[in-house]
């Protein structure tokens, strides 16, 4: 689930009023691309050690 | 038999050892030889007995209150014991004084009538024996037919009756037999209905009031004519206080009160239709429960069910009540012609189900079962608009469509099979251009969901239909996602458990278990769910969306009635015309649907639609249901710690 900008469908923004903004469910993979789970983030954090 | 008429002809006359009574005797036994020696009827086949009567089968709710007999005749047999004592008494003090000296005929209670109707007033000598007689063997006594022959063959079987029976034996026979009027019979039954208690609870007001109807069922009905029925309950109390079986005091007292009968016939919810399916169920599962003594325990919650009626007949009399209002209306009792199917003034049905069983919790057929029995939730058949959506929008979830995706709701022009160009609309005649499809939901976009039935294939929503309890048809037609194709009512409103359940849906069940006259449980019925028909997340996903219906979309209007710490979700539903109108919805502890229309279709109203006028039923409904929880749990016995 995520924070959607009601006129616009599109995930909520810092400045999208509150107003506009409404909690939206998405069936697993079918969610805004930000709000997928990504296993290549997990490199973000750094290397891995062992 | 001559002979023995004879004889008991002189025996009374010389009890009472009354000239009168003598010569009375004397011309009963030669009457048939002057009319040619009319032979007693049947007196071979034994119309002395006191046969064992029919008893109606319950039908109880799931709180075990009545709400319905089902049989020709609704009885149920009691014994004179369990009666307080001025019930018989009453009887006995009106209906045949001198029944504790005859011996089944009073011979100086037929003196008496003689007389009078030499006098000119109509009036009969029939003991509560003879009564007995001729309404427990109607083939072998006919009590309509005038005849010396008749009457003889009645005097002679009650006096048969009374050398095999005790007096309390007769008089219980009596009590269990004697009509009331509507098919219902026996003390107990009229008591039950017409003043919602058992017999054994009657006041002796109450006992009077029955003890004064024998004379005329239909004319002493206390519901229609409580003002008569007063009038002959109160000479009824003079008798009883004249012959010494009360005191003038209780009397008096008893005369003061007025008539008050319950509500429903004495059921705890009006509910005929909803008995009328039970019926039907269990005699397709060969059990007769026609011929009575059966008991039959099933789903329906008299709350919820008398919820449905009352917020049913206010809201379809407030829509016919408002100005401008162009078609015939309803009027209680009017051209009453119970058994026609169809009426000409504005119908409705209601449905309640639980979602995780699917018992049904409450049902309304229609507006007036006394004059219409057909019930437009199992038997209607009609088009469910917009109601059909959320199915269309599971299928699109399913597909991997998300509810934020935006669509056109703009013009279509669709090319058919057979070549003609189909442009679905709006009811609003409106476009709202780009719309997610969350909003289009809400908004019932017709167009939108027109575009997701093509995309989709109106084979594979018609095959989630049927998945999710559908019966009916689904036309392979873009117009069938908007619900053109007609669905049973009440399938329909079992269709929405699916998203109840997350995913599951379970099938209507009105009938716990039933039960034979020997307590034995001969029939049993088992929460059915279907097999999976969505995936809990999608299923959680849509009933998201119908929440935005209720909270910002066409069904506003049950906010009115209902606090936002209820929740619910739903879909409205407006067919062609404003003809029919729906709304089906979900609570976490119903799911519940309303339709209303004309049994002809025609448009109801300019302007009306599922959120206007079928919403409010469902919205009146269901405060009243929870209104009446929060109440009895607020009164729930509590421990007193004095």
């Amino acid at each position: 689930m995520g924070e959607v900008d009601r006129e616009t469908s599109q995930l909520a923004t810092d400045i999208t009023p509150a107003d506009r903004r409404y909690t939206e469910y998405f069936v697993e993979g079918t969610e805004p691309p930000p709000l997928r789970a990504d296993p290549w983030k997990i490199f973000a954090w750094g290397p891995i050690i062992f | 038999m001559n002979r023995s008429i004879h004889q008991s002809e002189v025996a009374i006359a010389q009890r009472y050892n009354q000239p009168l009574c003598a010569l009375l005797a004397g011309a009963l036994l030669f009457i048939p030889v002057l009319l040619g020696a009319q032979e007693p009827k049947a007196v071979d086949t034994e119309p002395w007995t006191i046969l064992p009567v029919a008893q109606a089968s319950l039908v109880l709710a799931r709180d075990g209150s009545l709400i319905g007999e089902i049989g020709k005749e609704i009885r149920t047999s009691v014994s004179i014991k369990s009666l307080p004592r001025y019930l018989p008494q009453a009887f006995v003090a009106v209906e045949d004084h001198r029944f504790y000296q005859h011996d089944g005929v009073d011979v100086v209670g037929i003196a008496g009538a003689l007389k009078d109707n030499i006098f000119g007033e109509r009036r009969g000598a029939s003991t509560i024996t003879q009564q007995l007689v001729g309404n427990m063997h109607p083939t072998l006594i006919d009590r309509t037919d005038r005849s010396i022959g008749r009457k003889l063959a009645e005097q002679s079987a009650a006096r048969e009756m009374e050398k095999h029976y005790t007096k309390d034996q007769i008089l219980e026979g009596y009590l269990n037999q004697i009509p009331f009027g509507h098919g219902w019979y026996g003390v107990e039954s009229a008591a039950r209905h017409y003043f919602g208690k058992s017999a054994s609870k009657l006041t002796l007001a109450e006992a009077a009031a029955l003890a004064a109807m024998p004379k005329g069922p239909a004319l002493y009905d206390p519901v229609k004519y409580p003002d008569r029925v007063r009038q002959r309950r109160n000479v009824v109390l003079s008798l009883m206080a004249a012959q010494g079986y009360i005191t003038a005091a209780q009397a008096k007292a008893a005369q003061a009160s007025p008539i008050v009968t319950s509500p429903n016939g004495g059921y705890s919810a009006y509910s005929p239709w909803f008995v009328d399916v039970v019926r039907v169920q269990a005699l397709r599962e060969g059990i007769p429960v026609n011929q009575g003594g059966y008991r039959i325990y099933t789903s329906l919650d008299p709350v919820l069910q008398n919820a449905a009626t009352s917020a049913l007949l206010e809201e379809t009399a407030s829509l016919e009540s408002q100005p401008g209002y162009a078609h015939p209306k309803y009027t209680r009792g009017a051209e009453a012609q119970a058994g026609r199917a169809t009426t000409d003034y504005l119908q409705g049905m209601v449905v309640a189900l639980d979602p995780t069983s699917g018992d049904v919790r409450a049902l309304v057929g229609g507006r007036d079962y006394s004059d219409s029995r057909f019930n437009r939730a199992v038997d209607g058949s009609r088009q469910p608009g917009s109601a059909f959506k959320p199915i269309v929008y599971a299928a699109a979830i399913a597909d991997s469509i998300p509810p934020n995706a935006l669509f056109a709701d703009t013009a279509l022009a669709i090319t058919l099979p057979n070549k003609t160009i189909y442009r679905p609309e709006n009811s609003d005649n409106q476009f709202l251009g780009t719309i997610s499809l969350r909003d289009a939901l809400a908004m019932s976009r017709n167009v939108v969901a027109v575009q997701l039935g093509m995309k989709l294939g109106m084979d594979s929503i018609a095959n989630l239909a049927h998945r999710m309890g559908l019966n009916s048809v689904i036309a392979p037609y873009p117009s069938s996602a908007i619900g053109a194709s007609v669905v049973q009512p009440l399938d329909l409103v079992a269709v929405y458990t699916t998203f109840a359940n997350l995913g599951t849906p379970v099938e209507p069940r009105f009938i716990y278990r039933v039960e034979d006259k020997n307590r034995k449980v001969v029939l049993s019925r088992e929460v059915r769910a279907l097999a999976p028909a969505l995936d809990p997340r999608v299923t959680y996903v849509v009933r998201d969306m119908m929440r935005d219906v209720v909270e910002r979309g066409t069904a506003s209007s049950i906010r009115r009635y209902l606090p936002v710490s209820i929740p619910v979700a739903g879909k409205t539903g407006t067919t062609n015309d404003n003809s029919d109108v729906w709304f089906i919805g979900l609570t976490p502890d119903v799911v519940a649907g309303v339709w209303l229309g004309f049994d002809k279709p025609i448009s109801i109203a300019p302007g009306a639609g599922g959120g206007s006028l079928a919403a409010p039923v469902f919205g009146k409904m269901l405060a009243r249901y929870y209104a009446a929880r929060s109440l009895a749990m607020d009164t729930a016995p509590r421990r007193d710690h004095g």
